[in-house]
């Protein structure tokens, strides 16, 4: 009988514990597994991975692209009216990467674009720095050779890009390399800064990585042309009205200009920290009073950044002390502190928001200066991915002054992955007038964007 | 003899049953997944129209005690190439993994706060919380029933967040996991989205035992809302190699941005 009744309550409770789950939502649920979605082979994919691999130590590669662009406010600078189709480029970019052993490598990158927009507008008079500037070009970006001299020591040799700080938007350590300022609000910041020759020696050490560099190329800014839609130099400088604006002196690549530069950079577990030091070119041009030429000037920088991660949260700071800086109006160098801080936020699924704030604090100031005591920079981004990363939005908006009162710009672009390698992004951007003589000044530049490329 | 052949039955069934969801758990989480692996990764994105999208990826794996150190490396298509991705994969669930991508066209290594793993992986059906190991004790788990699947005993176990914290971070208010008897294996996953009311259907479709340790050769992940499929993802495995000395200096930022 007890045999039984133990028999009994074993059985009842097995069969209890099954009905307990057997949820009716949750089989409907599992009837998913069992549809014909479900996948079963992809005999139609190639197996492309071991044809990646073998590869040879030769690999091209590259990206052809077109880009358009249309002012919506109609406004002239010398004369050109800007309004409607004012970029119809084609662009080509090449890779070449040379594996010279298992530790050593070859890359060269170059680009080259036409816009044949001052072809079409014949009726138009282009001056010639705008031509120039703007109609075609041919540049050389990286070309260096890179390997490991020994377990714990790289070396990079050649033209190359050297990014300093934590932040993304505002640069304050990042003094590195030159800009590329020809469409100022347009570039994003991977094709911002242009490649310079160097020897760069990196040595590492527990968490630590000592990085040296020793700059041979005096490369400086492109700026945008005199005269063009983004420098109107009669608005900005009244006085060179119906003259022909200053040549750039550009100084020399030679032993005496030989640029110098130094970081520490260590990574721990939740937090980065930098410490950089640097005697290098400028990346802006002043005018010398005395000479009435445009300059570049060398300035001495030393600086620090920090990043810590917590939670869903990336905080940044960044500080930098920069002297011998020059400006317009003054003969005197001045000494700037320069500070940052700000934050990533990743909480929401797939989107970051960004925000940096950037003060530049310049001592012994005169009120001749062009700028203000304290020159503060505000930059929000937000990106969200939607449809498994094959659109991507963006939001920047960059504005100048304690209140905003600069001026600054907005800009608003998506990005589509039209299919693998091809890429699209559209877009708009508007310049927003202040205070900030600049800004003010194109003001009118606004435009809607597109370009479309083939990567391969 | 009826009597004593049921009685014997049940007491194996019952033997069976006895292991509770949690031990499960634990035997899935200890099981042995291999140490210092390379492998060639294929990962496949099907949105609803059946536009396919393919990336080619080197991945790299290590242990670093009960830690994880992760490298991934895309290879194609050109626009996405030598992107990589480093993960620190904390076994201690109080602290967030390390993670850094280095995004070539920027030239810069960028850390990526990384508590919120609900984010798509490399917009795949994948999410960063379905790339690194899951902590057991962050979950409550019951034995649903036993049933086979590709012709293997497994036991269907739902598996519940302990805390919002939890949901949070992963983004899945429950999933119902099938675990295979005779491996511990995970084979099928049903995870329930806590935004859109969506559901991700994951499916081991190969299996293989490489060097002794039970390896995932193709894996699938499904997403729909209802009925209907909105994004699927197949990733390909290849070439798994186990015990390869890769060093712990191999993973740092240092590789990511020299490339492979």
């Amino acid at each position: 009988m007890n045999k039984k009744l133990f028999l009994s309550s074993l059985l009842s409770t097995l069969l209890l514990q099954n009905i307990a789950f057997a949820d009716d939502s949750f089989d409907m649920d599992l009837d998913g597994f069992d549809s014909e979605e479900m996948i079963d082979s992809e005999e139609d994919i190639q197996e492309s991975v071991d044809e990646v691999q073998k590869s040879s130590p030769l690999t091209v590669g590259g990206d052809i692209a077109f880009k358009t662009a249309y002012g919506y406010k109609k406004h002239k600078v010398d004369g050109v009216e800007y309004g409607g189709f004012n970029q119809a480029q084609i662009s080509l970019s090449v890779n070449i990467e040379y594996k010279i052993s298992d530790s050593w490598k070859l890359k060269v990158d170059a680009d080259t674009y036409y816009d044949s927009v001052y072809a079409l507008r014949t009726k138009t008079d282009f001056n010639d720095d705008v031509l120039e500037s703007y109609e075609t070009d041919i540049m050389i970006k990286d070309a260096y050779i890179e390997g490991s001299l020994t377990n714990s020591l790289d070396l990079k040799l050649g033209r190359q890009i050297v990014v300093w700080g934590k932040s993304d938007s505002i640069r304050i350590t990042d003094v590195i390399n030159p800009l590329d300022n020809r469409t100022p609000g347009m570039t994003d910041i991977e094709d911002l800064r242009l490649s310079v020759g160097m020897a760069k020696f990196d040595y590492y050490v527990g968490n630590w990585n000592i990085s040296g560099m020793i700059i041979a190329e005096n490369r400086v800014m492109i700026e945008s042309a005199p005269r063009g839609e983004f420098f109107p130099v009669d608005t900005l400088f009244p006085s060179a009205k119906g003259k022909p604006f200053m040549e750039l002196d550009t100084p020399s690549s030679s032993l005496e200009n030989i640029e110098y530069a130094l970081a520490f950079n260590g990574v721990f577990s939740g937090w980065d920290l930098s410490f950089y030091g640097a005697d290098v070119l400028d990346q802006r041009w002043h005018i010398n009073q005395v000479t009435k030429t445009r300059e570049v000037s060398t300035i001495q920088m030393l600086g620090s950044a920090v990043n810590i991660a917590t939670g869903s949260w990336l905080l940044k700071s960044e500080v930098a002390f920069l002297s011998g800086i020059n400006y317009n109006q003054v003969i005197d160098e001045k000494n700037r502190l320069d500070m940052l801080i700000g934050f990533d936020y990743m909480g929401i699924k797939d989107t970051v928001l960004s925000l940096e704030v950037a003060d530049r604090h310049i001592f012994d100031y005169e009120n001749k200066i062009n700028s203000e005591k304290d020159d503060i920079q505000t930059a929000v981004r937000i990106t969200r991915s939607f449809s498994n990363d094959s659109i991507q939005l963006t939001v920047l908006r960059t504005m100048f002054g304690s209140s905003f009162k600069e001026g600054g710009f907005v800009r608003v672009w998506s990005e589509i992955d039209i299919m693998d390698g091809v890429t699209s992004n559209i877009g708009v951007v508007d310049y927003i007038g202040g205070d900030n003589i600049f800004m003010e000044a194109v003001k009118d530049n606004d435009r809607i964007f597109a370009d479309i490329s083939y990567s391969f | 003899m009826i009597l004593k052949t049921i009685l014997l039955a049940s007491l194996t069934l019952s033997s069976l049953m006895a292991i509770t969801g949690q031990e499960i758990a634990q035997k899935v989480h200890d099981r042995d997944d291999g140490d210092n692996s390379t492998s060639k990764m294929k990962m496949i994105l099907i949105d609803k129209s059946g536009h396919k999208r393919i990336r080619d990826l080197k991945t790299f794996t290590k242990d670093k005690g009960e830690d994880k150190l992760k490298l991934m490396f895309f290879l194609t298509p050109a626009d996405v190439k030598n992107t990589a991705f480093l993960t620190h994969d904390f076994e201690d669930s109080s602290r967030d993994d390390d993670q850094w991508l280095y995004l070539p066209e920027l030239q810069k290594v960028k850390r990526i706060a990384s508590s919120d793993k609900s984010s798509s992986f490399m917009g795949s059906d994948f999410t960063y919380s379905d790339m690194t190991s899951r902590n057991v004790e962050d979950y409550t788990y019951k034995i649903m029933k036993e049933r086979k699947v590709a012709g293997h005993m497994t036991w269907q176990m739902l598996v519940t967040p302990k805390s919002e914290k939890t949901v949070d971070e992963t983004g899945y208010t429950k999933s119902i996991v099938f675990v295979r008897q005779d491996n511990f294996v995970i084979v099928q996953a049903l995870n329930y989205i806590k935004a859109g009311k969506k559901l991700k259907y994951m499916k081991v479709k190969g299996l293989k035992k490489i060097d002794g340790i039970w390896t995932a050769t193709e894996m699938q992940m499904i997403t729909k809302k209802g009925k209907k499929t909105l994004h699927k993802t197949i990733f390909k495995f290849s070439d798994i190699k186990y015990n390869q000395n890769l060093k712990e200096s191999f993973f740092t930022t240092r590789t990511i941005q020299k490339g492979l």
